[in-house]
């Protein structure tokens, strides 16, 4: 135990005094800052530009009605009622002169204007059905007569389709209003539409006993929260578990391996570098969770992160340490150098990464399928259970328990496995290992 | 009582046979020398005593233990191929070992003090390893190895690399050492092994071919060699009775005889020959003994066979 502990202390320093260390733990919060400051950057110089559309009007009656939705548009709509900022680009309208009523022309224009936007001469361009203002049967199918048809190449004009259908639809219903002698005003009044408000679960504060609601921010953030964490324990195991990998390949080429084999059973070695590791990722965790809490604590949102699910957060982080740690070290004990290790890691890291691809479906829907079944399979279940316990929908109790045993017992395994691989491989020297080799090496002992 | 005991120990690697039937006893207290040409299974012995290989048959006793447990306190092992970490201080490398081997801190603080006196490295205890020449690293390696006071201590080559005054501290330092433990070293330098063994073990692909004292090793390779020194180089030394081979080595002539030879009788026959300024009844030196073995000449085998 003394020895085990001894090892630990060591790989501790060994991993937090260098300056690659420093460096990515710095680096990482650094990193997210500039791309979200870029993303904002690039969204405001967006948001100042004027963007152009091109209208080809068939019922040859709307284009008041365009001009004058323009310059309400350009006039307040872009502001954000509150901060009074532009958020929104401007739109400019170009009014095109539309083609005979052929089908041949037809295509013919849309072939033209397309070519236009492909120029970069509009965004997109908008086309208007002559027979918009006839009522469709309802069930019969409509067609190009009776329908608004927008083309672009690019996803981010779905603000102005949906605007400028709006303007059409006003116009319309308007007009069809008229047709049977409503007054479009009335019209108005009486089409004024409900608001929607979305909020979180209303909470009853334990303390004051008050029944509250969650701010605005505070649900942003428990959408953002099961995220952060999940690319926490992702950076745990890289800052954690890859470099006591490469120490392991250091200690084999320098010969300092059968050394320690002079005083350290290849086990006691090996837990004494797992315990390191866990070391190591709770300073970064800790840094990382400080530093959040003080931002927390700054924006008073202090209730977003709920001790249970803090606790749940070390438990697994604990066991994920255990599970990578091990297999990373029995990679490290396996390979001559450190290019050998970059096909021996590769299933390995597919195994860590693969929870990240699937955490936006998680997010998205956190008590579906694949959620379910991703926080419980052990080498998902760290990274996707966490994500899952601090989503706002919450977990069973049960559930984060059943969930840790299987982490626990596959932990076990892949410790038991790794000191196999370990205590072999960190004496072998000369020919490259595969992994059919570590297979046999488990096996036989 | 006896430090190791291997009993008809056989371990093989794949299809390589790398230790053969070997049984060793070696005393407690005593300073074993391991030879035997490169390859032939020292290390293989010495890490199966360490319990870092297992034998695939027979049984290994150490300090009258023959549990498979893998290390024990009271044994250190310093490997041949060995090194250090190159970024910790020579200080911080010597206390993590001492701590490792089940030292407390104070007595690994003042234990590590009182061995970098004693091989002049004091000076150099706050450096880092990378700083170290070959030579310094070296030694701090073998203070790793005995700063604990182990009973029994196994050193791979502790000699390679070292300049002939480092090579003499060392030396000295396990003579002290041998005063509470039980030292194995393996080595190729013949004249460490002579100097410092009670008792020497040789391995040849993989079996025993010598073991016991010098005394007993070099009686049992017989005195089958005479110098002699002669007024003039006489090319017919060779014809007299009883010798098998001559070796010009400049000064001197080096005669091998049968082993029933009688020297006075060929000192008799030189005498008629010329003037004898010199004639030396000439114990084989444990190099030659190794040479014998390791490399045999065709002549060896077809007389000594």
């Amino acid at each position: 135990m003394v020895r085990v502990l001894a090892v630990a202390l060591r790989e501790y320093k060994a991993a937090v005094h260098t300056k690659a260390f420093i460096v990515s733990l710095l680096l990482m919060p650094l990193l997210v800052a500039i791309s979200i400051g870029v993303q904002i950057i690039a969204h405001r110089a967006d948001v100042d530009k004027t963007k152009m559309y091109a209208i080809v009007d068939r019922t040859g009656q709307l284009m008041p009605a365009f001009e004058a939705a323009k310059v309400r548009h350009n006039e307040s709509e872009l502001y954000d009622a509150e901060t009074k900022m532009r958020v929104e680009p401007a739109f400019a309208l170009l009014f095109v002169e539309p083609s005979a009523d052929v089908e041949a022309d037809i295509l013919a224009q849309r072939l033209a204007l397309s070519q236009r936007h492909e120029a970069g001469e509009f965004e997109g361009f908008l086309e208007i059905g002559p027979d918009v203002f006839e009522i469709v049967p309802r069930g019969s199918p409509a067609d190009d007569r009776h329908e608004i048809r927008f083309q672009s190449d690019k996803l981010a004009v779905t603000r102005f389709s949906q605007w400028s259908s709006d303007v059409v639809n006003d116009a319309v219903r308007a007009k069809r209003f008229e047709g049977v002698n409503i007054s479009p005003h009335v019209v108005r009044e009486l089409s004024t539409p409900v608001s929607l408000v979305t909020k979180a679960s209303t909470k009853k504060n334990a303390a004051t006993g008050e029944i509250e609601e969650a701010s605005d921010a505070a649900r942003l953030a428990s959408f953002f929260l099961p995220g952060m964490l999940v690319m926490l324990m992702f950076m745990m195991v890289l800052l954690g578990a890859v470099p006591a990998m490469q120490g392991i390949v250091e200690e084999k080429q320098q010969r300092i391996a059968e050394v320690l084999l002079g005083c350290v059973p290849p086990f006691e070695l090996m837990l004494g570098k797992l315990v390191g590791v866990i070391a190591v990722s709770f300073t970064v965790a800790s840094v990382y969770l400080g530093g959040g809490y003080a931002v927390a604590v700054y924006l008073a949102m202090t209730d977003v992160l709920a001790p249970s699910v803090l606790v749940w957060f070390v438990v697994f982080m604990v066991l994920a340490s255990l599970i990578y740690g091990s297999m990373f070290m029995a990679v490290g004990a396996a390979a001559n150098d450190m290019k050998e290790t970059q096909s021996l890691q590769m299933p390995i890291m597919m195994i860590v990464t693969l929870p990240l691809l699937m955490l936006g479906s998680v997010l998205r829907d956190p008590d579906g399928t694949l959620a379910i079944v991703g926080s419980f399979v052990p080498f998902s279940a760290p990274m996707l259970m966490t994500a899952r316990l601090a989503s706002p929908a919450g977990v069973p109790w049960w559930q984060p328990t059943l969930a840790a045993i299987g982490v626990l017992v596959t932990a076990l395994f892949c410790v038991w496995a790794a000191g196999r691989v370990f205590r072999i491989g960190l004496l072998a020297q000369g020919k490259g290992v595969k992994l059919g080799d570590l297979a046999r090496w488990i096996w036989r002992g | 009582m006896n430090a190791v005991e291997i009993r008809e120990v056989t371990k093989r690697f794949g299809k390589q046979v790398a230790v053969d039937d070997l049984s060793l006893v070696v005393p407690e207290r005593s300073i074993y020398g391991f030879i035997g040409p490169n390859g032939s299974g020292k290390t293989t012995t010495l890490r199966m005593i360490m319990r870092i290989f297992h034998p695939d048959s027979g049984s290994i006793q150490v300090l009258g233990s023959a549990s498979s447990g893998s290390v024990n306190d009271q044994v250190a092992y310093l490997p041949e191929e060995r090194g250090l970490y190159k970024q910790m201080t020579v200080t911080e490398t010597l206390e993590y070992y001492a701590t490792l081997r089940g030292m407390r801190r104070s007595d690994a603080r003042r234990e590590t003090e009182a061995w970098l006196e004693k091989l002049g490295l004091a000076a150099h205890a706050k450096k880092k390893i990378a700083a170290l020449s070959k030579g310094m690293s070296q030694k701090v390696q073998f203070i790793a190895t005995i700063v604990a006071r182990p009973a029994l201590v196994l050193l791979d080559e502790p000699f390679s690399g070292l300049d002939p005054v480092n090579a003499a501290v060392l030396r000295a330092a396990i003579l002290e050492l041998s005063k509470a433990s039980t030292i194995i070293f393996s080595t190729h330098d013949m004249s460490a092994a002579e100097s410092l063994c009670d008792f020497i073990f040789m391995i040849h692909r993989g079996k025993k071919v010598l073991d016991g004292t010098l005394e007993q090793i070099k009686s049992a390779y017989g005195s089958d060699t005479l110098r002699v020194r002669m007024d003039g180089r006489s090319a017919h030394l060779s014809a007299i009775d009883g010798v098998l081979e001559v070796t010009d080595l400049g000064n001197l002539q080096e005669l091998r005889v049968t082993p029933e030879t009688d020297p006075q009788r060929v000192l008799c026959e030189l005498m008629r020959r010329g003037a004898v300024h010199h004639f030396e009844l000439a114990r084989p030196s444990l190099e030659e003994i190794f040479v014998r073995i390791a490399r045999p000449e065709p002549e060896t085998e077809a007389h000594g066979g």
